[in-house]
């Protein structure tokens, strides 16, 4: 079964330590996800380089913020993880994702996360940056501040495929710090990103035939 | 690499051990101390075949070796040895040979356990069996069947007020009143729970809950023989590859949880009845288990609450030793029969550490020992007789070990390189099963990088050498060829990356530090540690000479190291068995002090450091303490 | 006198100190502040559009919403000095499990202009709150907020807790936030839902003065 991945950034590393190397793989980047509309439009390019090329495209994303609803490709099937977003992968179920955010909403970052953020500047710490050079300090603070004010909490997600926690950590204490949230970590894993590497696609899954388009209902229980 | 010049696996070479006559055979490129052990010698008495001690010297009087590598060479040079002299630990044989061998590495007794089977030396075990004589019942005797066997027992216990379990009567009246009246009774304190024929001893199970495997253990609880053991996978890893995965999938709803627990049950229970049918068992002769595994197996069998081990303070739902009976986890085995969950230490040091503890003899033993059990998380104690301190931690060593994190890295199955080693200047390998190689497996992993190393094809630092003429520098760094696309299973190249390197830097060091920071903690160094005991299915296979060479383990002086199996299997054994070491489990999880290791700064600085490759050295700086001054000097002169 | 298209330009370019003095200005020259107020939001659609085609980023809306929030500060009076009445209660929220309150607090806002009684129920409100809200105020319309598409839940959740109080039948209810549209609506069984916040006005508007034709 050949099999070509499109996948966030946030998911990527951990996605290609499960399929062999010769996978093809697309990687679009984290800050998409602040426009679905977008995102969506990129993806289904993305789709239609892929479509015919292989038997089955993997998407390396959740339904985020419905950027997949709609998605549809001709020729080659599609799976995609069943899941609001990658915070819901990394917790490993949709109930734990619920119930976390439940007890107290959090911020949330994983290894991805981190990655992606030092990569491209487009974390909360980069945005005060920006801000703070265009319009000082103080309005950063106030703005940037603004945005994160609702976070009382920021939890790093640890699976056992990430490496180098270290250097995670300290990112993301220091963004705690400056954001005046409590750091707290959460064991995770990329169990479902393994499923879907192996194509054990079970319930957690949404397999879309050739030419039917991705739903909504797809993706809620 | 280049291919063999002997293979590997055909030659047949015959070793023979002067003076006993002891002769094994055994493949060409085998060393001297694996063909000793084959042969039931121990040619190691210092440092276990670590290549530390120097103190493994034979001479080999007649036949071919392969010449000395440099280290081996420049330890023989510094010596004033006779011709023929070599180290057990590092020569392989070429052709049939004869070696001398000193007469202290003859054993003495039981210390060739390879196995991990430490024979069973307390036997109080719980469950008690008597024979009954009984006379059936008449119009002069119309005693219940509860007060005849009481009164029996009460004669030949000597002591009285026996309980009698409802299941164990419908036990009895079954098979009495089939005409055997005269029946063992299995007793647990004052509870008479089961009964069978004569000659039916009482059986027990110990069971190891592993992540990858399960082990159990048929044991005799009279005679506490064991009677047969059987491994099996683990069922939950569809569910999870790591343990934590599998909690996660546990706590998202109870139906999973119940499901894990009921597959992992089953598995047990089918593993059961298989040995019992080998070894000519009725299930109603098991009346006692005892069961060991990490605190994440434990939670899943026992079906206990686990988010609250996923997230921060990161706590046991139950850490004390747990006594149910074995119906409440399905198995219908003795009407009276109950399971024993010894108790843990605390986070995720688990059950089956404790079960190692005790094994090994780690909490009472007079050396100062270090013990590891390494898997995606890593156990470590130290235990220092002397001030009585009793250190545990868990370090989060990361899947390189199963495979994980390297390019061509897998588990050890059919086709894995699991051994790579120097032959001639050439580097060789061998696979699981002899297959074509289709991918590196732990142990291969260790050993090439120790060869790597050996041959300065990588740096202290951990980089490629992009002179050397077996790597190429590809699209995305470096990569050191170990096996081309024409020799391997699937036809692709098998290779060793940069990042490959670094990710084994990061693995290695986290166990290396949290090593030195316990050994830091207890307020030892290094040289005062007088044993390394390295357990686990992994560490079996793990070559500790090359684990000591890239810096995995720490080089202790005067320390043996030693390769125990699957310890917690035999510890599991020695509760099953005695009431005593189930006290004595309970001691162990009491006074072992868990460390929390990112609370040390010393730890974060040990690490930094430790992922860095040791100097290459040769063993002259030991042998040098033991010669006479001016050899040393020269010695001295001649090192790198 | 400022014309309304400086002041819709300054908002969209971001430029507060001018957006402020303009508003204040124009006020000063009596320029009827609904009209002002829709500049402001024909300047906030503006940024919206900016912020789709990548011109602008997070922050440049967090910024916006700042702008308008001050203005909106100046117009309040001027809004609520036309009317005697008010026009009916609203009660809003963010629903359970989202924090999200920006997008809350613009509409919140521009419905308290337009002279509504609104009854903010703060974020990570559950569907029991919402409820008891409702009873006690006597409000007939209900906006639900959520940015994340874990609110879908909750939001339907919350539609559910109505039926079950028996009073979905008097209550309109209207979501909306970053994911919501059609498709969501009909899922958690709204009644209708904004797209921005004029819409989520004029949609309060429609059902309460319907209500009371």
């Amino acid at each position: 079964m050949r099999m070509k991945v499109i996948s966030c950034r946030v998911m990527i590393d951990e996605m290609r330590s499960f399929l062999p190397a010769d996978v093809e793989t697309e990687v679009l980047e984290i800050s998409r996800h602040i426009r679905p509309k977008q995102l969506k439009q990129e993806l289904q390019s993305a789709i239609d380089r892929a479509d015919g090329t292989c038997d089955v495209i993997l998407l390396g994303y959740g339904l985020c913020s419905n950027a997949v609803v709609g998605l549809r490709a001709r020729k080659s099937r599609m799976v995609v993880p069943k899941m609001h977003d990658c915070i819901g992968v990394f917790l490993g179920s949709h109930q734990a994702y619920v119930d976390e955010m439940n007890r107290e909403p959090a911020f949330f970052l994983t290894q991805g996360y981190v990655r992606g953020y030092l990569s491209d500047h487009s974390g909360p710490a980069d945005e005060f940056e920006k801000v703070a050079q265009r319009y000082g300090k103080e309005k950063a603070e106030k703005i940037v501040g603004e945005m994160m004010r609702p976070y009382k909490r920021l939890v790093y997600i640890k699976t056992v495929q990430a490496t180098d926690l270290e250097a995670d950590r300290q990112y993301a204490a220091a963004m705690a710090s400056k954001f005046n949230m409590r750091y707290e970590e959460k064991l995770g894993t990329s169990e479902l990103l393994r499923r879907m590497a192996e194509g054990k696609w079970d319930t957690d899954f949404v397999v879309v035939e050739p030419g039917r388009e991705i739903t909504l209902e797809d993706f809620l229980r | 690499m280049t291919k063999p010049e002997i293979e590997p696996g055909t030659a047949g070479c015959e070793v023979t051990f002067q003076p006993l006559g002891r002769r094994i055979v055994v493949t060409a490129g085998t060393t001297l101390l694996e063909a000793g052990r084959r042969a039931g010698l121990l040619l190691c008495g210092g440092c276990g075949g670590v290549g530390i001690c120097g103190r493994c010297r034979v001479s080999v009087s007649s036949g071919n070796m392969f010449p000395p590598d440099e280290e081996e060479r420049d330890f023989l040079a510094a010596g004033s040895y006779s011709p023929g002299t070599r180290l057990a630990c590092e020569a392989r044989v070429a052709s049939s040979v004869t070696v001398e061998a000193p007469l202290s590495s003859f054993p003495s007794g039981q210390r060739l356990q390879v196995e991990g089977d430490v024979a069973v030396t307390a036997h109080d075990p719980i469950v008690k069996a008597y024979q009954l004589q009984l006379c059936p019942p008449s119009l002069d005797d119309s005693r219940s069947d509860y007060r005849r066997v009481a009164d029996a027992l009460d004669a030949v216990a000597g002591h009285t007020d026996w309980e009698m379990l409802p299941g164990a009567a419908s036990c009895f009246s079954s098979l009495a009143r089939k005409g055997r009246w005269d029946l063992n009774a299995y007793t647990r304190r004052q509870q008479v729970i089961g009964f069978a024929n004569c000659g039916m001893n009482p059986v027990g199970v110990a069971v190891d809950v592993g992540c990858t495997k399960i082990a159990v253990y048929l044991v005799d609880l009279c005679t506490g023989a064991e009677l047969a053991a059987s491994g099996t996978p683990n069922p939950q890893i569809p569910y999870g590859e790591d343990l934590i995965s599998r909690l996660v999938y546990a706590a998202a709803s109870t139906e999973k949880a119940k499901s894990l627990a009921v597959m992992v049950r089953e598995c047990i229970l089918q593993v059961c009845a298989k040995l019992c049918d080998s070894s000519h068992i009725i299930k109603e002769q098991i009346a006692d288990i005892c069961v060991v595994g990490n605190t994440a197996m434990m939670h899943l069998l026992l079906n206990l609450p686990v988010a609250q081990l996923l997230s921060a303070p990161f706590v046991a739902s139950i850490d004390r030793d747990v006594d149910i009976p074995a119906s409440d986890l399905g198995w219908q085995f003795a009407p009276g029969a109950q399971v024993h969950v010894l108790p843990s230490i605390g986070g995720f040091v688990g059950a089956d550490h404790v079960a190692m503890i005790m094994a090994r003899n780690i909490d009472r033993c007079e050396k100062l020992t270090v013990g590891l059990d390494i898997g995606t998380n890593t156990e470590i104690v130290v235990r220092d007789p002397g001030t009585g301190s009793f250190l545990t931690t868990s370090v989060p060593s990361g899947p390189v070990f199963e495979g994980g994190h390297v390019s061509h890295g897998m588990r050890a199955a059919s086709g894995a390189i699991e051994k790579v080693y120097s032959l001639n200047g050439n580097l060789r390998y061998t696979t699981i099963d002899g297959t074509k190689p289709i991918g590196i497996c732990g142990s291969g992993t260790v050993d090439l990088l120790a060869e790597l190393r050996r041959i300065r094809c990588v740096d202290e630092r951990g980089h490629l050498s992009k002179t050397h003429a077996l790597v190429e520098s590809g699209r995305s760094g470096a990569r050191f060829l170990v096996a081309p696309a024409a020799d391997t299973g699937h036809g692709r190249d098998i290779v060793l990356t940069q990042q490959d390197i670094t990710q084994v830097q990061l693995a290695k060091a986290a166990i290396f530090a949290g090593i030195e920071t316990l050994l830091q903690l207890t307020g030892v160094s290094p040289d005062d540690v007088q044993q390394l005991v390295v357990a686990g299915a992994f560490g079996s296979y793990l070559d500790l000479r090359s684990a000591v060479s890239i810096g995995m383990l720490p080089r202790f002086q005067n320390a043996e190291y030693l390769q125990v199996g699957n310890a917690a299997g035999a510890g599991a054994k020695l509760a099953l068995v005695s009431k005593s070491e189930r006290e004595r489990a309970r001691k162990i999880a009491e006074k072992a002090k868990r460390i929390e290791l990112k609370q040390y700064a010393i730890f974060d600085r040990s690490m930094a450091r430790a992922t860095r490759f040791p100097e290459l050295r040769s063993l002259i700086s030991h042998a040098a303490s033991q010669l006479p001054v001016s050899v040393q000097d020269e010695a001295r002169s001649g090192s790198d | 006198m400022p014309s309304l298209e400086e002041i819709k330009n300054a908002l969209a370019e971001l430029n507060e100190d001018l957006a402020l003095q303009l508003v204040k200005d124009a006020l000063a020259a009596k320029t009827p502040a609904f009209d002002v107020l829709k500049a402001c939001q024909d300047g906030m659609t503006e940024v919206g559009r900016r912020f789709e085609c990548q011109d602008y980023f997070v922050s440049d809306l967090m910024m916006s919403g700042e702008i308008f929030k001050q203005i909106g500060a100046i117009l309040e009076p001027e809004l609520k000095a036309g009317e005697a009445q008010t026009v009916g209660k609203v009660v809003f929220g963010t629903v359970k499990g989202d924090i999200h309150d920006i997008g809350k607090d613009i509409v919140v806002n521009m419905l308290k202009s337009a002279n509504f009684e609104v009854i903010d129920l703060g974020v990570d409100v559950p569907p029991e709150k919402f409820v008891a809200a409702l009873k006690e105020s006597g409000a007939t319309v209900l906006g639900l907020s959520g940015l994340l598409t874990l609110a879908f839940d909750s939001m339907k959740a919350t539609v559910q807790a109505l039926q079950t109080a028996g009073m979905r039948e008097k209550v309109k209810v209207m979501i909306g936030g970053g994911p919501v549209d059609g498709n969501v609506c009909r899922v958690v069984g709204a009644d209708d839902w904004g797209a921005d916040a004029q819409h989520a006005v004029r949609l309060a508007k429609g059902w309460l003065t319907s209500a009371h034709a």
